[in-house]
């Protein structure tokens, strides 16, 4: 077993006693308990609820970090498809200027051939 | 006429190089999806923070009812806030790297977008009807069977739209890799919150029916009159897991559909079942934020 696949099972068994710990027979259990019993209870139920979120919170950490890591590289991409974007719009605004130049060119044409 | 034939031939060899890669229409689909996706993953984040809170505050409220330590009960306290406050700063980073996702997919969306290339070509047709004003033979010259005006105004979208398959496909093979990773790890981010959620909720429901449901009926006296419908109820499975669960299905479908477009092959299956996973998302996530829980 991998330390990832032995949190993963650590982790379902803690959240199958935090379940057991808050169900409803336990409660109907706990109401004849011995008032240690009840404080044994509370504190192991508090202790398997704060071993879940640190366990959830480690998993989740080791995903951020690795999305972290990855940041740079889809920034890169960002970039560089914005780059292509640029070209795009350039040819765009060539096409746009040298229709204006030609109409230029036509209208200076025809004011020479008139004079 | 030799410049045009060299025009002619260039838009021939940037059209052939797209040849092999898949469509930017397709492309554009994807990223539409990616960015609604994306969309989605801050709220969810949220209603995950909100039901672990709530989870936790059951389990301390239930600890507190027996134990008697002042210190011993701010001492549970202040641990779980620790703890919460971290798991925010996790969801924090999380979001801020869904929005960095979401402009990539934004980007690729607008790069392949073909819907404005047209435009283009009424450009280039006005361009060679300017000419043709100049040099009148040019409206009537042809290439092959096509007047030169129809070919420019009907090549220059094609030119274009083979230009967006290049760099499409330029960036597919720069980051390919990248991008897989990135999707496989957002399928795992909301794979564990699902699995959070599916605990934190189920804890919730527990409480609510023990209050609700069990107690009233283990006691004697009459049942509440509501009691039938408070089951039906606690049976339905609440739009939050519902919401956090197609999420990590269609982040799945995401990257099938990324690895399908990376490889060149047609993603259209992957892609329309994708729409409708992203469809369910996006609904549900639509009455989350109406209705937050819990």
């Amino acid at each position: 077993m991998t330390p990832t696949e032995i949190r993963r099972a650590t982790l379902v068994q803690l959240r199958a006693a935090r379940e057991d710990m808050m169900s409803t027979r336990w409660m109907l259990k706990l109401r004849t308990a011995t008032q240690q019993e009840k404080d044994d209870h509370a504190r192991t139920l508090v202790k398997v609820q704060h071993a879940i979120l640190e366990l959830e919170n480690k998993k989740l950490t080791e995903i951020r970090d690795a999305l972290a890591a990855n940041e740079e590289d889809i920034s890169e991409g960002i970039d560089e498809l914005k780059k292509s974007l640029k070209k795009i719009e350039k040819i765009e605004k060539a096409i746009k200027a040298v229709g204006q130049f030609l109409q230029l060119v036509g209208k200076v044409a025809k004011l020479v051939a008139t004079a | 006429m030799k410049n045009l034939c060299s025009a002619l031939l260039a838009i021939t060899l940037v059209t052939l190089s797209a040849c092999g890669s898949a469509p930017p229409t397709q492309f554009a689909e994807f990223a539409k999806l990616g960015t609604a996706l994306t969309d989605s993953t801050p709220p969810l984040l949220d209603a995950a923070f909100a039901e672990a809170v709530s989870a936790d505050s059951i389990v301390l409220s239930q600890a507190r009812s027996t134990l008697v330590s002042p210190e011993e009960r701010l001492d549970m306290l202040e641990k779980s806030s620790t703890l919460l406050r971290d798991r925010l700063t996790i969801y924090a980073d999380l979001t801020r790297h869904s929005r960095l996702l979401r402009s990539y997919f934004v980007t690729l969306g607008l790069l392949a977008d073909t819907s404005g290339d047209s435009k283009i070509g009424d450009g280039a047709k006005g361009i060679v009807d300017q000419l043709s004003a100049l040099h009148p033979k040019l409206e009537n010259a042809m290439v092959g069977d096509f007047a030169v005006a129809d070919f420019v105004k009907a090549a220059a979208p094609v030119a274009v739209g083979a230009f967006r398959s290049v760099a499409l496909q330029r960036e597919l093979e720069a980051r390919a890799d990248a991008i897989t990773k990135e999707l496989d790890l957002q399928q795992a981010v909301l794979t564990a919150i699902a699995e959070q959620m599916r605990s934190d909720i189920g804890l919730r429901l527990q409480k609510q029916n023990r209050e609700r449901i069990e107690m009233p009926f283990i006691d004697v006296g009459d049942l509440p009159s509501d009691w039938t419908e408070r089951r039906v109820n606690s049976l339905k499975t609440p739009i939050t897991l519902t919401a956090v669960e197609a999420a990590a299905a269609a982040s799945e479908n995401l990257r099938v559909s990324f690895i399908a477009l990376s490889e060149g092959g047609a993603a259209g299956g992957s892609l329309s079942q994708l729409l409708q996973d992203v469809s369910t998302v996006v609904s549900l996530v639509e009455t989350l934020k109406k209705s937050p829980q819990p």
